[in-house]
């Protein structure tokens, strides 16, 4: 090769591992970010729809019921049905 | 007066019309950033380094100096640092706003600002570090640039120390707010401590020279992709930091009933 062609060249092999890595780190963080952030938002879209199924559920029993005692009652067992539903998701 | 309080606190909304613009605006810049990382590499034109002894015709072009590879992680280093920068200035905006009106869902949107900001800072470092290894011989130097924007960075991070050491959410949200905006003061400094530091090494795009044509429009892609990315991934956090804060909300709702 031209010598003089050889020293207009000579940085750019050396440079590359770190123009590659500058690169390739970069687009690595914003990938972590968005799989942590999709994963995040994932899971909590699942807890807030039993949450709010449970809600529903227990405003509706509430309704329904004839006398206060039935409220107390079908409000009991609404709770103790969504600390059910939401407790193995909100562990995870 | 403390439950009566807590009952009055109404369930934060999640879901709001930006959020759809959320995949379109991801998707866009995703596609600018990689045409610009195109265009840095196959239009964009190599800069010139050292003076070689000699000159050589290449392509249509007299070469007298060495061609500076290392010169193509700038396309995304400044755009990098820009959108740092906005984001800062987001996270202030939204600091002043929840200092003037107590609000909490503008402190949620400070706080993921700051969050989408570290993510930049880091991706600037990491950018301006390796050409910095390879171009100055050294991991890192005290260049008045770099150490104004190291010290940008602890900021940034002392911000989540602190979200994380305070317990109370009124305190918390109020002190953020006031780093947000100790960290916005160090932007300006930050961006100008190069043309006020006559012996800081750091380069100067803008006032050597400018950039030529081609740079510009490489620069300008890579800066529009990346603040699509900016504002893509901010929303997608805004929405899932809403959601949790709803299951809070409707968590507390079923434990009072």
């Amino acid at each position: 090769m031209d010598p003089v062609l050889q020293d207009i060249y000579s940085t750019i092999i050396p440079s590359a591992p770190f123009i590659i890595a500058a690169y390739a780190l970069l687009w690595a963080a914003l990938l972590i970010y968005v799989i942590i952030s999709v994963r995040s938002l994932k899971k909590s879209e699942a807890q807030l729809a039993v949450l709010e199924e449970t809600v529903a559920s227990l405003k509706a029993q509430r309704a329904a019921a004839p006398t206060a005692e039935g409220a107390v009652s079908a409000q009991q067992a609404a709770s103790e049905k969504a600390a059910e539903a939401a407790a193995p998701k909100i562990a995870e | 007066m403390a439950d009566s309080q807590k009952k009055k606190r109404p369930v934060p909304e999640a879901g709001q019309w930006p959020d759809k613009l959320l995949v379109p605006v991801l998707v866009a810049g995703v596609v600018l950033t990689t045409v610009g990382f195109l265009m840095a590499f196959l239009y964009a034109a190599p800069v010139d380094g050292a003076e070689v002894n000699g000159f050589q015709l290449i392509g249509s072009k007299l070469v007298t100096h060495r061609q500076l590879l290392s010169q193509k992680i700038f396309y995304f280093h400044m755009p990098v640092a820009i959108v740092s920068f906005v984001m800062l200035i987001a996270a202030a905006y939204y600091a002043i706003r929840f200092l003037a009106s107590k609000n909490q869902r503008y402190d949620t949107c400070s706080r993921v600002a700051m969050e989408i900001s570290l993510l930049f800072v880091i991706g600037t470092m990491i950018t301006g570090d390796l050409w910095t290894r390879f171009e100055w011989g050294v991991w890192w130097t005290w260049d008045p640039r770099l150490t104004t924007y190291l010290i940008l960075m602890l900021i940034v991070i002392a911000y989540f120390v602190m979200r994380n050491s305070v317990d109370d959410p009124e305190r918390r949200a109020t002190y953020g707010a006031v780093i947000s905006i100790i960290a916005f003061i160090d932007v300006p400094i930050c961006m100008m401590v190069t043309r006020l530091i006559p012996t800081s090494i750091h380069p100067v795009v803008v006032r050597q020279n400018g950039m030529a044509p081609d740079m510009t429009i490489t620069v300008m892609v890579c800066l529009v992709g990346m603040l699509c990315v900016a504002y893509g991934l901010y929303r997608l956090r805004f929405r899932t930091v809403r959601i949790e804060e709803r299951v809070e909300a409707l968590k507390e709702q079923l434990e009072e009933e």
